[in-house]
């Protein structure tokens, strides 16, 4: 598979898997943009793996997770945890502020657990390759996304029971 | 179920995804941008930078050997060795009141088998190691001690990589290589203000002499992690001297290898291995495939010492020295970006 093939079939999912990861659109640019230039330097390394795009995903996955990275992920904190939901008073609307409250309570997620919620709901991998693109051990994998079920479910609980938004 | 709800979150923002063809022309804008920098250096960006601090190829032609066809010169060529390498090499200064040579940097140079790059792993010389006999001592005791044999050994014990060739290279050697090179282009990300002469050296890229290089090079005491910071600039000026090396087609350019191979201080010691094979391997090597690796380390004083030690990160150094052991180093790169030199 070349390069251009590679792009023309896949970007658009890297680009949806990045929104997944990141939360906004703005990064996810950022994070495609400076996967898919090491990706394009860097093709015949990654032309060779098993599987390229899992190959791919794992390099976003990685360069997602590590907080320490240089500056885009820097702009992330500087950012507010996410898009206010907007409430207009019908039952449409709450509906679908409810729907976006989860899509904000995913924004305090660690890194990590959100990544491996991405794998498990998103991309619906299996717990033994999620701990893979994670590079840690099942059980760890197992262990993020239970943590973050329930942090989830609390925080829904309560911004429900609190009736704003 | 929260479960549902996630996938449906999910399922509807897949609409934010961003548009694809300014993407696309982003994403080829950067990496053509970067290709740029890239193949300016590319000209042999010669043995990494020969070796990293020129002495290995330098020291070929000391050796009377024939420089090879694919070189530039006449004689028979001389296969590449296969798999990766590891050269340690030893930046020795005079001074501060020890009797030798201390060894103030000490780096392991690994060269994955596939040849595209290297890997700049430092050591701080403060490091607690065990010397067999001598119990717990500074890393850079093992010179003091051993020598060659003994720091390469201390390496050894603290990496499980035995060092294939070591170099010796006092501060003296890498001030006249700045020079005979006219100069080096050195990027700092910080200023550094010189304890020994007083002088500022600004953040940001410029071009130094091999005075300033070595007075560059020696500075701890002003920077915020000491040696540390030392031993990044260290890696930087390595970087650099990639550079200027590839820009030069240093290999091809005779006369100037004539004038380097009459550094003195500059001591190799490589053992079984041919240096025209390993300056072969070097060349292969693009000053920006050059990969300055940083980890972090603590400070661990114990009670009722005198002296302090450094200490690896026991999460982060045992991947690090298994990555160097199976060759893997590309990986462990991609997963701790955070550790990798920005330049």
């Amino acid at each position: 598979m070349t390069y251009e093939e590679f792009v023309n079939s896949r970007l658009g999912a890297l680009a949806r898997y990045a929104v997944m990861l990141t939360g906004d659109q703005h990064t996810a640019q950022d994070l495609v943009q400076e996967t898919m230039v090491r990706v394009q330097l860097n093709w015949r390394r990654v032309a060779r793996a098993d599987a390229p795009e899992r190959y791919v995903k794992r390099m976003m996955i990685n360069q997602y997770v590590d907080w320490r990275r240089g500056s885009w992920l820097r702009r992330v904190f500087l950012r507010p945890d996410a898009d206010e939901a907007v409430a207009v008073p019908v039952d449409h609307a709450q509906r679908s502020a409810d729907r976006d409250l989860i899509w904000s309570v995913l924004a305090t997620l660690p890194r990590q657990q959100r990544a491996a919620l991405v794998l498990r709901y998103y991309e619906d991998l299996p717990d033994a390759e999620i701990a893979e693109m994670l590079g840690c051990t099942v059980g760890t994998a197992r262990g993020y996304i239970s943590k973050a079920l329930t942090r989830l479910r609390a925080s829904a609980e309560q911004l429900s029971l609190g009736g704003v938004r | 179920m929260i479960e549902e709800e996630l996938r449906g979150a999910f399922a509807r923002h897949e609409e934010q995804a961003p548009a694809l063809e300014p993407l696309r022309r982003a994403i080829d804008t950067l990496a053509a941008r970067r290709r740029r920098r890239r193949t300016a250096t590319r000209t042999g960006a010669a043995a990494v930078v020969a070796a990293l601090t020129l002495a290995l190829p330098v020291q070929l032609w000391r050796g009377e050997l024939t420089l090879p066809d694919q070189l530039g010169g006449t004689g028979t060529p001389v296969a590449a060795p296969q798999g990766p390498l590891n050269l340690l090499l030893l930046g020795l200064d005079q001074g501060g009141g020890t009797p030798g040579p201390r060894a103030d940097t000490i780096m392991l140079i690994h060269l994955p088998a596939d040849g595209s790059q290297a890997y700049l792993v430092s050591i701080p010389r403060d490091l607690a190691t065990d010397i067999p006999g001598m119990g717990k001592v500074k890393f850079n005791a093992s010179y003091a001690l051993g020598g060659v044999e003994g720091a390469r050994q201390a390496v050894e014990r603290l990496t499980g990589v035995r060092a294939d060739a070591v170099a010796e290279v006092k501060l003296s050697a890498l001030g006249s290589v700045t020079d005979a090179l006219g100069g080096l282009p050195v990027c700092l990300p910080q200023s550094v203000t010189s304890h020994h002469t007083g002088k500022v050296y600004p953040a940001g890229c410029r071009d130094y002499s091999g005075t300033q290089v070595v007075d560059l090079t020696r500075q701890r005491y002003l920077l915020p992690e000491g040696a540390l910071d030392r031993d990044r600039t260290g890696q930087r000026v390595l970087l650099a001297l990639a550079k200027k090396a590839g820009d030069q087609a240093l290999l091809s350019n005779i006369g100037l290898v004539n004038q380097l191979v009459r550094t003195p201080g500059i001591t190799l010691h490589t053992g079984d291995l041919s240096l025209l094979g390993l300056a072969m391997r070097l060349d292969r090597v693009e000053a920006a495939g050059i990969v300055g690796i940083s980890q972090p380390t603590f400070i661990v004083v114990e009670p009722g010492a005198t002296v302090s030690f450094l200490q690896f990160d026991p999460k982060v150094a045992p991947n690090l020295f298994a990555a160097l052991r199976d060759d893997t180093m590309n990986d462990f790169v991609g997963k701790h970006p955070a550790f990798v030199l920005q330049e």
